[in-house]
């Protein structure tokens, strides 16, 4: 979970990115209550799509409540107050953000190693809960971060099998979204191809980083060039928004149609101009008009 | 069935370029585009559904020449485990019959590890298949599939407006750029 499935904020309607918002605040806030300060710290906006898409398909009904908040003290901000509505999503990024930094206590140097050691902590608490609720997805994310840290001690040289893991873990958090079998069936399909669009687009943005630094970047080992490899993510990155679009379109969804519209059909293919780091990059070059 | 060659108004003896000749004539005679009355287009339609499979059905049986009749019941075998969606097995038998020189395999090796979401194999492997075997129009529907995709093409698009969609893209994406960095500046929260 990297922050790369963003809505197209120049698409949006005004009323839609407020709605967008209010579920990011409102997971935000449910983390807080039930799983501990430190995760609101590093939720990222991926969950929030998931919880527009978990109501979404489920058609619960909300209520927008105008709350304070830590970060925006004298505002009141909108936020999804029926947090029951939330509790799948928020635990699921629990076990996510708590994977990530056991990840990255495994992959750092020592000091950064040594600081995440203490952030994880910190988690573990949180995670226990999360734990609790649902074993099955834990145990499921359990053995693909396991495989991953095979895969990568491998030198796997292919995408697919390089993506796989968390994939499948994307997968498996997006069917717990529905009781449906058959919505269930294609959630799945659609949650891999996230997780495969998200890890391909992350190598790619890390191309020149990890061989900088000699890290592990299944797109650096099938290609020597830079402008080749990124070629290459941009067709299989492709591929995969095809995919979930194919998915999407056999999904019913009666409601929030539209945000959840524009951040596939829009938000995916236009990542780098959503993605905070991409973003940076384009910043600094001047734009055709 | 019917017979392919008699779809065709050929003899089984007749050489691959008559059979080709044959199809070519055929096709162009039945083509829907031809027709624009909409009885005479529907029945267009259905005949040329049938001398395509006719085509295909000779066209296999003779690439395949007498490997056909050894490997071909295994291959068939593994296309219902894919339709019934036993991918596992079916990839199983593929890989123990390992022979990708022959297009069907590839197609079916294809279509297994697109199941299973491994685009970038499927992809070769599909693209494989119609280089073996470029007159399959069921390989070249799964490969131009994928090659849509890989332009980023996507599916039920709301916000494709049709037309060049190379060029809209570009403008679109130009207009977005400008207005994103407009939104930059005056977005402080």
């Amino acid at each position: 979970m990297f922050g790369y499935i963003r809505p197209f904020k120049p698409y949006m309607r005004f009323y839609e990115f407020e709605i967008y918002n209010a579920f990011y605040c409102g997971l935000c806030k449910s983390l807080g209550k039930n799983y501990g300060q430190i995760y609101r710290l590093m939720l990222s906006y991926d969950f929030a799509f998931l919880g527009i898409l978990h109501n979404a398909v489920n058609n619960t009904c909300n209520k927008i409540e105008h709350q304070h908040c830590i970060i925006h003290p004298f505002s009141k901000k909108a936020c999804i107050c029926c947090v029951n509505n939330l509790d799948y999503t928020a635990a699921a990024a629990v076990i996510s953000i708590y994977h990530k930094v056991c990840d990255t206590v495994n992959d750092s140097n020592f000091i950064v190693s040594a600081f995440f050691r203490m952030i994880r902590s910190i988690l573990k608490t949180g995670y226990k809960k999360a734990k609790l609720k649902y074993p099955d997805l834990c145990r499921g994310i359990e053995f693909y971060m396991s495989e991953q840290s095979r895969i990568e001690n491998e030198q796997c040289a292919s995408i697919d099998l390089a993506c796989d893991p968390t994939a499948q873990i994307m997968s498996l958090i997006a069917q717990g979204i529905s009781e449906n079998p058959k919505d269930k069936k294609y959630l799945s399909g659609l949650g891999y191809h996230l997780g495969r669009f998200v890890y391909i687009a992350d190598a790619s943005d890390d191309l020149e980083k990890d061989i900088k630094n000699g890290n592990y970047n299944p797109l650096f080992l099938n290609f020597k060039d830079i402008k080749e490899a990124k070629k290459f993510a941009e067709n299989n990155i492709n591929m995969s928004t095809g995919m979930i679009a194919e998915f999407y379109s056999k999904i019913n969804i009666p409601k929030f149609k539209e945000i959840i519209d524009n951040i596939i059909y829009l938000g995916l293919p236009n990542y780098k101009l959503t993605h905070k780091k991409e973003r940076k990059k384009l910043k600094n070059n001047q734009i055709d008009v | 069935m019917t017979d392919p060659y008699k779809v065709l108004g050929i003899s089984p003896q007749a050489s691959d370029e008559e059979v080709k000749t044959a199809y070519r004539k055929l096709s162009q005679q039945y083509h829907p585009d031809h027709h624009t009355d909409s009885v005479m287009e529907e029945i267009a339609t259905q005949k040329m559904t049938e001398i395509n499979e006719a085509y295909d059905q000779i066209m296999n049986m003779r690439r395949s020449g007498s490997s056909y009749q050894s490997s071909g019941s295994s291959y068939t075998d593994i296309r219902s485990m894919i339709e019934s969606g036993n991918y596992t097995a079916a990839d199983n038998v593929l890989e123990q019959n390992r022979n990708d020189g022959n297009a069907e395999w590839n197609f079916l090796k294809g279509t297994v590890c697109l199941s299973r979401g491994w685009l970038n194999d499927a992809y070769t492997y599909f693209d494989k298949a119609v280089k073996l075997d470029p007159a399959n129009r069921e390989y070249q529907a799964a490969y131009s599939q994928m090659q849509s995709k890989r332009n980023g093409q996507m599916y039920g698009n709301p916000y494709n407006t049709g037309g060049n969609a190379n060029n809209t893209a570009n403008t679109l994406c130009n207009l977005c750029q400008c207005l994103i960095c407009a939104d930059c500046l005056c977005d402080c929260f």
